[in-house]
């Protein structure tokens, strides 16, 4: 059992690793990362900064709120001669409505903890919760919550009493008491929470405008490089011969120029190469055609050796010589060859020639028919099984062409005797002749295979419905 | 009857030249296209075979300027690379047919009888005058189907009335057509080979029309009068 195994050609690189190089060398990708990633970058660090800068602001007029207060506090806090607080600390007003949101407490530092001795009326019964620190700070920032369960920002600032006294002396000037300013913080996080809403919301459309934009100026930029896209296609199809350079971009410019250029120099070499075979066509056939023709006269065996082999070399020189002809034109970019003007042209000669035979002529060639090849191909298949048909035809001759696909079939009927199957065969290879006794070459055929085969197309030797001989071609269509 | 070759390779001209002869044609050659256009210009030529590929004035332009003079004389064209494109190219400037080199010379010559059959309107390859057939491909005279022994001029002559059979041709016409340009012409030579003919051929097939040339014509057609040497 044979097992064939194909070897796919995996890459070496992982798929997203190739994408990725793929998409590095686009310019559309490069010029949109570039433009976005950046621009992202510096939207979202400018987004972050403003948030911050402004939350901080806020943060600190709050903060600087508190500190009002607890400096007021603090001047008018007092103590009694006797070393307690006097509890009848004057505030505004805000401190005399309950919950208001303005809360504060003083606490006397025992050993026992914490003793609240002054209480604002907003904060009612309730007990602001201070963490005790130990630290040499005299002020410091707390958070807490408050008595409705609403978070609160707040200062403590610690007092002696000795402070407090104002100079006069009292029993215990050491002993510490803590002035609790609190403020309601619902407020300051709500606003903090809009801005940063505030602010994402505006970076999001930030970032969709300026996706937006890049897009559609990349692509409005890069719209020329579509241009070239379609120059080449239209070249390629053979409706131009070359880059039309005036509509490109000028940084194209140069790469255009050159592919003209090279476009110039490629059929400049084609032409020649077409001139050295012809030259060699030339050279070779005269000779040959002088070496039979003597041979010919010869009756001995060398001259009938001769008249053979040359006949032979002289097939085989017209066989490779076509062939070289079409090889070297199947390969210029996209040629296109009306069939029309062709058939016309062909048909023309040949009834001139046939004239005393009389040959009807039948056509029914589509409109619009173009082969993708050159004109000199077209003209040596057509031309030889048209010049085949009229030979042989007794009085009529078919040419039908129309379009299938992606491809133009033509074909020729001739109302003579044919060809019987096992000589259609024989036909289409070199050399072969049928009619000794009609003199030229049998070649035509074979010739017209391959140029055929050249061009991807396909020869099929069939039988008219007229009796006779019927040849159909098949070859790429143009446009 | 009369060909005119213009061919530039000498090899090919010479084996031309020779298998015409051979084939009892007059043969009149040049292997330069001015020259050969001059020639043709005369139309006295029965037929001219063109090479399109000389060196110098180019086949297409000669056979351009022939057709343009109203020279009607049939041309087969010799087409150098076979290219279709310069085939028709050479049908469209006049030519009637042509021979793609390589060429066996069979052909050439097979062509040539054939343009010259059809411009003067006969379809056959056989030529008949009552009992007379001249068969072109093969060169053969048969009277009642006895073969006859003609000289080369003899045949040439046979064969120009035959082919413009029921006209009248003038001595003169026959000195142009039947001879090769350098060929010491004497119209009364004519005289001669045409009697000479008439003993081989027999009948009455060439009449004498006095003052005008001679015609061959079928035997029903003919007129009463003496065949003999004319004015």
């Amino acid at each position: 059992m044979v097992i064939h195994s194909t070897t796919r050609k995996t890459p070496k690189t992982s798929q997203p690793a190739q994408v990725l190089s793929r998409a590095l060398r686009s310019i559309r990708a490069r010029l949109i990362l570039g433009t976005l990633i950046p621009a992202t970058a510096f939207l979202l660090l400018g987004v972050f900064l403003t948030a911050r800068f402004t939350l901080n602001f806020q943060q600190q007029e709050f903060d600087a709120s508190l500190e009002e207060e607890i400096l007021q506090l603090s001047a008018w806090a007092q103590v009694t001669p006797d070393g307690l607080f006097d509890p009848k600390l004057p505030g505004d007003t805000q401190y005399e409505r309950t919950f208001s949101g303005w809360y504060y407490q003083v606490f006397q530092v025992g050993e026992a903890g914490l003793e609240p001795v002054a209480t604002s009326p907003s904060l009612q019964l309730a007990r602001l919760n201070v963490p005790v620190i130990e630290s040499d700070e005299a002020r410091w920032r707390i958070e807490t919550v408050g008595p409705t369960g609403e978070p609160l920002i707040g200062l403590v600032q610690r007092l002696s009493a000795n402070t407090l006294a104002d100079g006069e002396a009292v029993p215990n000037p050491d002993l510490m008491f803590l002035l609790v300013v609190a403020r309601d913080a619902t407020t300051l996080h709500a606003n903090q929470a809009q801005i940063i809403r505030g602010l994402s919301l505006a970076a999001v459309f930030a970032a969709f405008a300026l996706g937006t934009v890049t897009l559609v100026m990349v692509r409005f930029g890069l719209l020329p490089l579509g241009r070239v896209e379609q120059g080449l296609a239209r070249i390629r199809s053979g409706d131009e011969r070359r880059l039309d350079d005036d509509r490109l971009p000028v940084e194209i410019e140069p790469l255009a120029a050159e592919l003209n250029l090279l476009i110039d120099e490629n059929e400049k070499v084609v032409e020649r190469a077409r001139t050295q075979v012809g030259n060699l066509a030339h050279a070779l056939k005269t000779p040959l055609s002088v070496l039979v023709n003597d041979a010919a006269k010869d009756a001995t065996p060398l001259g009938k050796t001769t008249r053979e082999q040359v006949s032979l070399m002289r097939d085989q020189v017209d066989r490779y010589l076509a062939r070289a002809r079409v090889a070297a034109t199947s390969k210029v970019i996209g040629m296109r060859t009306s069939l029309a003007p062709v058939f016309e042209r062909l048909t023309r000669a040949l009834q001139k020639i046939h004239a005393d035979k009389g040959v009807e002529l039948r056509v029914s060639v589509d409109d619009g028919l173009f082969l993708r090849g050159e004109q000199q191909d077209l003209e040596e298949v057509a031309g030889n099984v048209l010049e085949n048909a009229f030979k042989w035809a007794d009085g009529v001759v078919a040419l039908t062409a129309e379009r299938r696909g992606a491809d133009i079939v033509f074909w020729v009927e001739d109302d003579g005797p044919g060809l019987a199957p096992d000589e259609r065969q024989r036909a289409l290879e070199r050399g072969q002749r049928f009619d000794e006794t009609t003199p030229g070459t049998g070649l035509g055929l074979s010739i017209v295979a391959d140029i055929v085969s050249a061009y991807g197309g396909s020869v099929d030797l069939g039988e008219s419905e007229m009796g006779g001989l019927k040849v159909t071609i098949t070859l790429p269509s143009a446009g | 009857m009369k060909v005119l070759i213009i061919e530039d390779e000498p090899a090919i001209n010479r084996q031309l030249v020779e298998a015409f002869k051979e084939a009892n044609y007059a043969v009149d050659t040049t292997q330069n296209g001015e020259e050969g256009e001059y020639l043709g210009e005369s139309g006295t030529y029965d037929a001219i075979v063109l090479d399109l590929g000389l060196p110098g004035k180019d086949g297409i332009s000669i056979l351009k300027s022939w057709r343009e003079s109203g020279i009607n004389t049939p041309v087969l064209i010799l087409t150098a690379r076979g290219s279709w494109s310069e085939k028709v190219a050479g049908i469209d400037s006049g030519a009637d047919d042509y021979v793609a080199k390589p060429f066996q010379i069979e052909e050439v010559l097979a062509r040539i009888r054939a343009l010259v059959r059809r411009a003067a309107g006969h379809t056959s390859s056989e030529l008949v005058c009552g009992p007379l057939r001249l068969d072109t491909k093969g060169a053969r005279v048969t009277v009642e189907g006895n073969p006859i022994k003609l000289t080369s001029l003899e045949y040439r002559l046979l064969s120009y009335l035959l082919h413009h059979k029921g006209r009248v041709v003038s001595r003169s016409e026959l000195v142009e057509h039947l001879y090769e340009q350098d060929f010491d012409r004497d119209s009364n030579t004519i005289e001669v080979f045409v009697g000479r003919l008439r003993k081989k051929i027999g009948g009455d097939l060439i009449r004498t029309v006095r003052g005008l040339g001679y015609s061959l014509d079928d035997p029903q057609n003919a007129k009463d009068e003496p065949a003999g040497a004319g004015a």
